[in-house]
């Protein structure tokens, strides 16, 4: 299993928060963690880790959701970010997973601009778990 | 019934904006079909054959005259005068126009209902059994845990973008209406030795490609930790589950591939470790609910003699002994409002039905309506003294078919009508069945009789759980008909046997008259059904009658 | 690849094929003409003699038409320029368990041909 690997992880690009785009700047130590890893197998790994990137294959593949919810479920305190193919209406989804921010890159910013991720920024308080627990 | 809160209303109104803006981007061009496509799902629209399909969520079925007046509104003004309630207890609009769309779902929003999560692979509109709150079996409203998982349920962060899509479905009562044994996630309202309500939970049920029926995977899971525990299940699903193949994508598949006891394994680890830190229920919300699923104030005691009335007109006679069902209530009757007159399209009705059913509704029904998986029209809770009035009414709508359970009532998905994903018709089987049995005048004769008929592999029809399924396939484009005799969808659930090769399109009515015909020659007497005489004889008769006679 | 199930339909061979889609707009169904417009009426469509043309049709239209237009496919048509499977035939005359037909109301279409 690797552990701090940064080969592998993007460094470059634009950093997207409730605030908008923002450029991205690192916060050393990384861990890279799969979504075929089990998060239950990663406290020792990640003690002193930073900062987490957990990439998404595709729109339609949703398992870094639950990969970032059990990571927060453990414990894990430092920045969570999503990297890869999640799209604008899917940024409430994330923030609401437990990730800090979504890190894109130049294209995918040209395509979806700061306004539609803002949108969606407006969108993450609201949700039925405010509504459902005590 | 459940009122929406503020949160409700603005989260749905929020919703009819989001759509808005993001179709105008792909009207605009500035969203490719790709981008916009996954969107419009998880609102409900499709694209079929002839035009976009809007699929309405009503959640476990139950709807206010308000809204089945709204309803009615919306198949008048922007689609042609019907629609189609369907297996998930929810409404299709046939004729939608994309620059429609947004103004359907306003009007929607107006009466606290929306399309969102009747499509994609997210958890879909939650189905209870149609006579919650009025069944006598029952041990508690299962609408009341079903409004409580369409809260949890909807918008979830983390499941909306799972493997394939999931379905539950909740039953109150040990005779279970709500075909919970073939759904991904099946509960049921049980009392443990202390008396203490709970839920048993089924898993990796499912009909489609690979029909399995469900199984144990809790026998009692407390009230308070039913949420926390399905959140276990779906996360464990949403991690394990197979993307590799949408055939294999179910959570039926997980289970079978890894056995029960892993999944369970892992699906209490994970329980054990977010119960810690779960928060409680809302006591404001529970209480809400309960409110709002209280029984109606019924009325009392009146000088109605339905056994007298029934004497006096045999038509009534006919259709009472088929459409009325005990409730709770001595005083009072369950009515279910066929929507399966023969010859007519199983599941349909017009603007002007709509509108009849909910003034019925209105001033004899407690403003109450439901839609059953069955595809037909439920008045849950009526006096009986107005039993008369309504059935006249219900003539006069062209409402009163008096075959509800019987050869005629069949269900039937939408099928290569309308259906982009068909490889087959559906309804005008159904159609042609229906008239064929009412020529013959033997639908009394052959007694109860679930027929159920998909129009493809996915199965929407539930034929596998029918006494006799048909399922349509394509054979080199031309449609083919499998049929399998002996599926059960209640508390006994089974799965139908297949009888062998196809009929086409011109044999298979033939093909079922054979099949009745020969139960109808060979049983023991009118009280032996369909179902009882398949089992005693299994499958080689059918054969026989099919391919050897 | 989908196209090999043209080969043959209900046993004949498609005689001639056509460029057909869902509008965006309306989701109406319709048929690319000779003069490159999209109509509603299937015996206007242009008539490709080869799979191979109507293929390039079918990319070309997906460069031209792809914010006016969904899902453009092919599709074979028999000796009088009519759909060969069933599907093919519903999406033209409307669904058969009524009598509307679709939108556009193509009873003319379909009174012809059933
Ligand atoms: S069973 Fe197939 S044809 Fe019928 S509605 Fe479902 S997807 Fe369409």
């Amino acid at each position: 299993m690797p552990d701090v690997n940064s080969t592998s992880i993007n460094l470059t690009g634009i950093y997207v928060t409730d605030n908008g785009f923002a450029a991205y700047k690192a916060l050393t130590p990384i861990r890279a963690v799969t979504v075929e890893e089990a998060p239950e197998d990663l406290d020792e790994v990640l003690n002193g880790i930073a900062e987490v990137h957990i990439s998404f294959a595709s729109p339609a593949d949703g398992r870094g959701f639950s990969t970032a919810r059990c990571l927060r479920d453990r414990g894990y305190q430092g920045r969570v970010i999503a990297v890869g193919g999640l799209v604008c209406d899917q940024y409430r989804h994330a923030r609401q997973s437990g990730f800090d921010g979504v890190l894109i890159s130049q294209e995918q910013a040209a395509k979806m601009p700061e306004r539609h991720w803002l949108e969606q920024a407006n969108r993450v308080a609201v949700n039925y778990r405010a509504q459902i627990y005590a | 019934m459940y009122h929406y809160q503020d949160f409700d209303r603005d989260f749905v109104k929020d919703r009819v904006s989001e759509f808005r803006t993001i179709t105008q981007r792909r009207i605009d061009g500035v969203l490719s079909e790709d981008e916009y496509k996954p969107f419009r799902l998880q609102n409900g629209l499709y694209l079929q054959l002839h035009a976009y399909m809007l699929q309405v969520a009503i959640p476990y079925g139950t709807l206010s005259s308000r809204q089945m007046h709204k309803l009615a509104d919306i198949a008048e003004r922007w689609d042609k005068g019907y629609g189609h309630f369907t297996t998930r207890q929810n409404i299709q609009f046939n004729w939608m126009k994309l620059a429609d769309v947004g103004d359907v779902l306003e009007a929607l929003s107006e009466v606290d209902m929306h399309a969102i999560q009747t499509s994609g692979n997210c958890i879909r509109n939650v189905t209870a059994d149609h006579f919650a709150g009025c069944a006598p079996d029952e041990i508690e409203d299962p609408r009341m845990v079903a409004e409580l998982l369409r809260q949890w349920s909807t918008a979830h962060p983390e499941f909306a973008f799972l493997p394939r899509k999931f379905k539950i479905a909740v039953s109150g009562a040990p005779n279970d209406r709500a075909v919970i044994a073939f759904h991904d996630i099946g509960i049921q309202i049980v009392q443990n030795r202390d008396g203490e309500t709970g839920y048993r939970i089924l898993i990796g049920g499912g009909l489609g490609r690979t029909p399995l029926i469900g199984q144990e995977l809790s026998a009692f899971v407390p009230k308070a930790d039913l949420l926390c525990y399905l959140e276990a299940v779906m996360h464990i699903y949403n991690r394990y589950g197979r993307r590799d193949n949408k055939y294999k994508a179910r959570i039926k598949i997980l289970v079978q591939e890894n056995g029960l006891a892993q999944t369970k394994a892992q699906i209490d680890a994970y329980f054990a470790q977010i119960k810690k830190t779960h928060r409680p229920l809302s006591e404001t919300l529970l209480r809400k609910i309960k409110d709002d699923f209280a029984l109606p104030n019924l009325s009392k005691a009146s000088a109605f003699d339905l056994e007298a009335q029934m004497a006096l007109s045999p038509a009534f006679a006919r259709w009472a002994g088929q459409s009325v069902h005990a409730h709770r209530d001595e005083n009072h009757v369950s009515i279910t409002i066929s929507l399966k007159k023969q010859g007519a399209t199983p599941g349909d009705a017009s603007t002007a039905q709509m509108r009849v059913m909910a003034e019925l509704a209105k001033a004899y029904a407690y403003d109450e309506l439901r839609v059953s998986h069955e595809q037909n029209i439920i008045l849950p809770h009526v006096p009986k003294e107005h039993l008369l009035a309504i059935y006249q009414a219900l003539q006069e709508a062209d409402l009163a078919a008096a075959n509800i359970g019987l050869v005629s009532d069949i269900i039937a998905c939408p099928g290569l009508d309308y259906c982009s994903l068909a490889t087959a018709r559906s309804i005008t089987i159904a159609q042609q069945i229906a008239t064929h049995f009412e020529g013959l005048k033997t639908e009394y004769d052959i007694g109860p009789m679930k027929i159920k008929i998909s129009g493809c592999i996915n199965a929407c029809g539930h034929h596998h759980v029918g006494h006799i399924g048909i399922l349509g396939l394509d054979r080199a484009g031309v449609e083919n008909y499998q049929i399998t005799i002996g599926g059960d969808g209640t508390q006994d659930a089974a799965i139908g046997e297949r009888t062998g090769p196809g009929f086409s399109y011109e044999q298979i009515i033939g093909a079922i008259d054979r099949i009745i015909a020969h139960y109808l020659a060979k049983r023991t007497g009118k009280d032996e059904s369909f179902l009882a005489y398949y089992k005693r004889v299994g499958i080689t008769p059918f054969k026989e009658v099919l391919y050897h006679a | 690849m989908s196209q090999s199930k043209l080969k043959t339909i209900k046993g004949v061979h498609p005689r001639y094929f056509a460029v057909t889609a869902n509008l965006l707009l309306t989701g109406d169904v319709v048929y690319l003409s000779p003069t490159g417009r999209w109509v509603w009426d299937v015996t206007h469509a242009k008539q490709f003699k080869t799979e191979t043309s109507a293929e390039e049709a079918v990319r070309e239209c997906q460069s031209l038409y792809a914010n006016q237009t969904v899902g453009i496919y092919l599709i074979a048509l028999d000796e009088a320029g009519w759909p060969l499977s069933t599907k093919e035939q519903l999406r033209t005359k409307g669904p058969s368990n009524y009598h509307h037909n679709n939108r556009n109301g193509q009873q003319l279409v379909a009174n012809r041909k059933r």
